[in-house]
């Protein structure tokens, strides 16, 4: 015997009746009600928390019921008191179990996933695309932060040489082309579009003790286009952003923005420590020290030092401390020994 | 409009009231996303219902809980076309051409009636003592008001938002019923306009403030200054200290303010809704949920909508005139098991 409230499905009115199994039917009495039904034609509302459940008539008619208990043990060698749902999700452990699943996937997602997802996007993105992406960019670039270069045609003739004589570190001839322009807002940079495009700012030329840096430099940006850096970038922050919206979207979409910029330092990190690799190995097979670039660095970071910081800058910015990449390439082996650091 | 003898019958209040519980919510929320994690997603329309009915029938009212009765494949359904959507307006404003223009007047002209669905849909399968609700606004209402007026709000740079909000309302809530009991809405255009004007003025002066800086730096850049990286950090972190203002502080008070207007004007048959929402006090529940989401990189989100669930039923009551009783289904409930049978046929539900 059970307490609930009946609804005939009509009226608003409740009535409180007593529930009872009775064989394979159901019988429902009291304040003015009587029926009797086969268990076959009705239908339980799953358990979920302690909020009431619901047994529907065929006809429309409810009952409502608030004893868990009871109601699970009178129903329990019945088809309708089936339910593993509940059970799962009051079940502590299998609830503590899930949070590491998810936590789990969550990393996993975030290190490995998404930069393999870009990876696939980057690699497959039709060359026609890639191409028209960087035009319109550098077209972008051009209107609001560079300028015309001012460089000595000679010596950029010169550069352009030089460039063009480099071999990348499998021995092939890179494709890229290499464009000058000036820029005084940004101070002394480069950087590299997805077609390979590499834009060379006078100021870095100026900067530069000798031809050697500059190409140290050109590798480093060579780097950037060889592993498709600028189009997963654009892949992995679009994916953490839209994980993001779906994950704190509910609640804030302030809290959604926060994992892209978090996520982004790192993964640009790892983006520049991996053109920097790619650079010393061109570097070592073009008969140049990959120390040279590192001393680049040095300098960029002293002047920055001084206050010439720009932070909106290109790839070749900031993060990771620019120190930090110096070392790291100063501690490589100058000759094309150990050309096989190059790949990730 | 009732004619009724003058003895007025005796009026109650009966108070909504939410009786769920954030940890017990927990567990059902992390069972929904390992779930639909684990199903690439397509677990997600039985996890909607689910997420429902545990709200749903954890909200009580003179002692009896609401029900929620969706159908996970209808939702699917919608949801497949909701995409389908969201990828052509994607494709057609990717590569601007005839199609862009063709595919938005699509999806215009879609839009309304899918929406109509969507509210049908919801109400359809919401239950009360047994009693399904209904929606009857006509599908020239929902051209009118969506496109209409929702144009109007487009091209005046939303100035017409209150307007727009309170046809929407009118519509949403003046053909809703219960049974065969009709909700009614009273609430003019001119309480909107009042209700909003304190917060239009609000967020069109943050809106400045957030802008003026960044604009007045990339005024001394086209002069030829350098910007000075200190100016940009701060222009950087006002713009943000701006934005979390305004979605802190006056999203709350906003969303408070609207929610007393919308119910205190809404009625069912001769029952009155009376909401009585504090935006301070939901600043308060909404800021401290904020930061406990952050500082759980999400997991305290199940605490937090059951905070907003229980507070905001906590300020509503309804004012019942004699009995709830007295309520009966429409005279066409033979057409409601067709009608069943339609809405899964047809109706779709979108996440609104
Ligand atoms: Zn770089």
């Amino acid at each position: 015997m059970l307490d609930a409230v009946y609804f005939d499905g009509r009226h608003a009115r409740g009535h409180a009746v007593r529930v009872a199994l009775d064989g394979d039917d159901l019988h429902v009495c009291g304040d003015g009600i009587e029926r009797r039904e086969p268990l076959a034609t009705l239908r339980l509302s799953a358990r979920i928390g302690r909020a009431p459940r619901t047994i529907a008539f065929a006809d429309g008619a409810s009952c409502e019921l608030r004893d868990h208990a009871a109601l699970e043990a009178m129903l329990r060698r019945t088809p309708l008191g089936r339910g593993w749902l509940h059970r799962a999700e009051a079940d502590w452990k299998i609830v503590a179990l899930a949070v590491v699943a998810i936590g789990l996937l969550a990393a996993a997602t975030l290190v490995w996933g998404v930069p393999r997802g870009a990876q696939w996007i980057a690699d497959t993105m039709p060359e026609r695309m890639t191409r028209v992406l960087s035009e319109q960019s550098l077209d972008l670039l051009d209107r609001h932060l560079l300028h015309k270069s001012t460089l000595d045609p000679t010596r950029a003739a010169d550069l352009t040489g030089a460039a063009e004589a480099l071999r990348a570190p499998d021995g092939s001839q890179p494709v890229y082309r290499l464009e000058f322009r000036s820029a005084p807002d940004l101070g002394p940079n480069a950087f590299a579009l997805p077609d390979g495009t590499v834009v060379l700012l006078d100021e870095l030329v100026a900067l530069a003790d000798d031809d050697a840096q500059i190409l140290g430099v050109i590798g480093h940006e060579l780097g950037h286009v060889h592993h498709r850096h600028g189009l997963r970038l654009i892949a992995q922050n679009s994916a953490i952003g839209v994980l993001a919206a779906w994950w704190f979207g509910d609640v804030s979409t302030v809290l959604a923005t926060a994992p892209t910029v978090l996520m982004q330092a790192r993964y640009s990190r790892a983006f520049e420590a991996e053109a920097d690799r790619y650079a010393a190995a061109l570097m070592r097979v073009n008969g140049i020290a990959p120390a040279r670039l590192g001393a680049l660095l040095r300098k960029l970071d002293a002047q920055r030092g001084q206050g010439g910081a720009d932070p909106l800058g290109g790839l070749l910015d900031s993060h990771p401390a620019l120190l930090e990449r110096a070392r790291a390439l100063e501690s490589l082996p100058p000759d094309g020994a150990g050309r096989g650091g190059a790949e990730p | 409009m009732d004619s009724e003898p003058t003895p007025a019958p005796p009026v109650q209040t009966e108070p909504f009231r939410f009786n769920g519980s954030g940890g017990e919510y927990f567990g059902i929320w992390i069972v929904n996303l390992l779930l639909t994690l684990v199903t690439l997603g397509l677990y997600s329309p039985w996890a909607k219902v689910r997420r429902l009915q545990y709200f749903y029938r954890n909200t009580e009212l003179a002692g009896a809980p609401f029900d929620y009765h969706g159908k996970p494949w209808s939702i699917l359904k919608g949801r497949l076309i909701a995409l389908g959507l969201l990828l052509i307006y994607h494709f057609a404003t990717t590569y601007l051409s005839v199609w862009t223009a063709v595919a938005l007047v699509l999806i215009a002209l879609v839009m309304p009636w899918l929406l109509r669905n969507a509210f049908r849909f919801r109400a359809h399968y919401s239950s009360y003592r047994g009693l399904r609700f209904s929606f009857r606004g006509s599908l020239a209402g929902a051209y009118g008001v969506f496109l209409g007026y929702g144009a109007l709000m487009f091209f005046t740079a939303y100035l017409a938002a209150p307007l727009f909000h309170q046809r929407l309302k009118r519509y949403q809530h003046g053909n809703a019923c219960f049974g065969g009991s009709a909700f009614s809405f009273s609430a003019g255009v001119g309480r909107f306009y009042r209700t909003y004007l304190p917060f239009m003025v609000g967020f069109a002066v943050l809106f400045a403030l957030a802008f003026l800086p960044i604009i007045g730096l990339s005024a001394s850049a086209k002069a030829g200054g350098k910007p000075d990286p200190e100016a940009v950090a701060a222009a950087g972190f006002g713009f943000l200290a701006v934005f979390l203002f305004g979605a802190l502080v006056l999203g709350p008070l906003f969303q408070a303010a609207i929610q007393n207007l919308i119910w205190n004007h809404t009625a069912l048959g001769p029952h009155r809704f009376v909401s009585r929402l504090s935006g301070w006090r939901l600043l308060g529940i909404t800021a401290s949920n904020f930061v406990l989401v952050a500082l759980t990189l999400g997991l305290f989100m199940p605490w937090a909508a059951v905070r907003v669930a229980r507070y905001r039923a906590s300020c509503t009551s309804l004012q019942v005139e004699g009995s709830l009783d007295a309520i009966v289904a429409d005279a066409g409930v033979e057409v409601a098991a067709l009608g069943e049978e339609t809405a899964e046929l047809f109706d779709i539900d979108i996440g609104l």
